[in-house]
């Protein structure tokens, strides 16, 4: 077939009578009729749109201003799978440096190396934190320990003994968990707060901390860590005999070969230390 | 400011009340493009009520898509390219109507009879139509606007908002097909 064939085609779909000009009667009046509701359907569709806008923008504010809006933007990220609970930025390692010992007036120990790590640790900024009255620490003279700091100044412990003034205004208790939370979570809650307070040399309220989760989540995961801590705690707040007794399940391997070198590295040198017990 | 666009050539007076939803204006511009569009409905769906509901959608629809009228068109490929766009889903209900009629048996496929080369044009003519019928939408579209409607090919490609080449290459393909689709209706 040649192109001239289809050309007649189209000439005659073209000359064909199809009174084009004609529109149907009625048409232009239906046209019209039909626009103007066309245009009031999107006038009320965007009167809906705007309400609900500050039906929203209302709400947002209101939460916002009473605090809810990071609930609600959890709760919302929640359910659309976006933004399931953080997960605990738990430390994977928390292995403290090898303890330098020193000979001088004591032999030290770098306890504060743990608590460097601990910095490491990422903290949740909107755990909240309550003061908690201060605590009177024994000051230690003599043969005091004296840790090395890795970061550079962070140990509190001068060479001359361990210097362990209160700290009323930094003091912080364990975090008083929200009731809702699981279990779970109050653990971790105590947990995350016990290595603020740690990594922030705060050894009495550290302490303290640490004591809440062991008493929280005695079995937990953690717990290692945490009676490890502990210890350290212990030992940088003079408290030599319930530090050896916490250090003494790690040495001897109870603690199924945690920090089990580091513990027998601490003890020897509470020992060359000559501390007495408490 | 950098993100305007640049301004167009200055907007006719009807474009102007159109787009200030001036309902009068929609009667003006019915009055003034309904037959075109009419036409090239009918030419491009085949069917004088599937036209007719085309023709009423564009207009209906006429005073909100006018708002992005930059006037670097006439107001008529403007129209026309809301009918192609509109187009689509006016030629599967009709195709749905057509099943049914064969289906009934009351869809005529025979041409009327007349003088000889009466009768030749318009079995040419409806064997045209329904082989335009098996076209792509948008290969129809082309082939209605260039051969049967006669625009330029730099008219279409504004009407159907395309590339002209790709006009041009849609043009090229329904013509095939269509040659094809007449030769095996033993049209020589």
């Amino acid at each position: 077939m040649s192109d001239d064939l289809l050309n007649r085609a189209s000439r005659a779909l073209r000359e064909q009578e199809h009174d084009s000009g004609q529109a149907p009667p009625g048409a232009r009046l239906r046209v019209i009729e039909a626009a103007g509701r066309a245009r009031k359907a999107e006038a009320r569709q965007m009167a809906v749109v705007t309400a609900l806008g500050m039906v929203m923008l209302a709400s947002t504010a209101v939460a916002a201003a009473t605090g809810h809006l990071q609930q609600a933007v959890a709760v919302v990220k929640a359910a659309v799978g976006m933004g399931a609970p953080e997960p605990a930025s738990l430390p994977t390692r928390t292995e403290p440096a090898p303890a330098s010992l020193r000979a001088g007036k004591g032999r030290a120990v770098a306890l504060a190396a743990a608590a460097t790590d601990a910095t490491e640790v990422a903290v949740r900024p909107e755990l909240p934190v309550q003061p908690a009255p201060a605590q009177p620490e024994p000051e230690v003279a003599g043969n005091g320990l004296h840790a090395p700091a890795r970061t550079g100044g962070s140990t509190g412990l001068g060479q001359a003994g361990i210097a362990t003034a209160p700290k009323a205004a930094h003091v912080h208790a364990p975090l008083a968990p929200a009731p809702d939370d699981s279990a779970e979570d109050l653990a971790l809650l105590a947990f995350r707060s016990a290595q603020r307070l740690h990594a922030q040399h705060q050894w009495s309220a550290a302490l303290a901390a640490w004591e809440h989760y062991l008493k929280v989540a005695p079995r937990g995961e953690l717990a290692p860590e945490a009676r490890w801590s502990r210890a350290q705690c212990l030992a940088q707040l003079g408290r030599m005999a319930a530090a050896r007794a916490a250090l003494q399940p790690f040495a001897t391997g109870a603690e199924g070969g945690y920090h089990q070198a580091d513990a027998a590295e601490l003890l020897q040198a509470l020992d060359a230390a000559g501390e007495r017990p408490e | 400011m950098w993100w305007r666009r640049s301004p167009g050539p200055a907007l006719d007076e009807l474009v102007q009340r159109l787009q200030a939803g001036d309902s009068l204006a929609l009667g003006q511009a019915y009055d003034r493009h309904h037959a075109a569009v009419r036409a090239f409905a009918r030419r491009l769906l085949g069917d004088a009520d599937a036209a007719e509901d085309l023709v009423q959608e564009v207009f209906v629809t006429l005073p909100k898509a006018i708002r992005r009228f930059d006037g670097r068109s006439s107001l008529r490929t403007f129209v026309l390219g809301i009918a192609v766009r509109h187009a689509q889903h006016h030629q599967r209900a009709l195709a749905r109507r057509k099943r049914a009629w064969q289906r009934s048996g009351e869809l005529e496929m025979a041409p009327p009879l007349g003088p000889e080369d009466d009768c030749r044009d318009r079995e040419l003519a409806a064997a045209l139509a329904r082989a335009l019928d098996g076209l792509p939408m948008d290969q129809r579209a082309a082939f209605v606007l260039c051969e049967i409607e006669e625009r330029s090919a730099v008219e279409v490609a504004v009407i159907v908002g395309a590339p002209e080449a790709t006009v041009r290459t849609r043009l090229f393909h329904a013509r095939k097909k269509l040659r094809e689709t007449l030769e095996r209706e033993g049209f020589r």
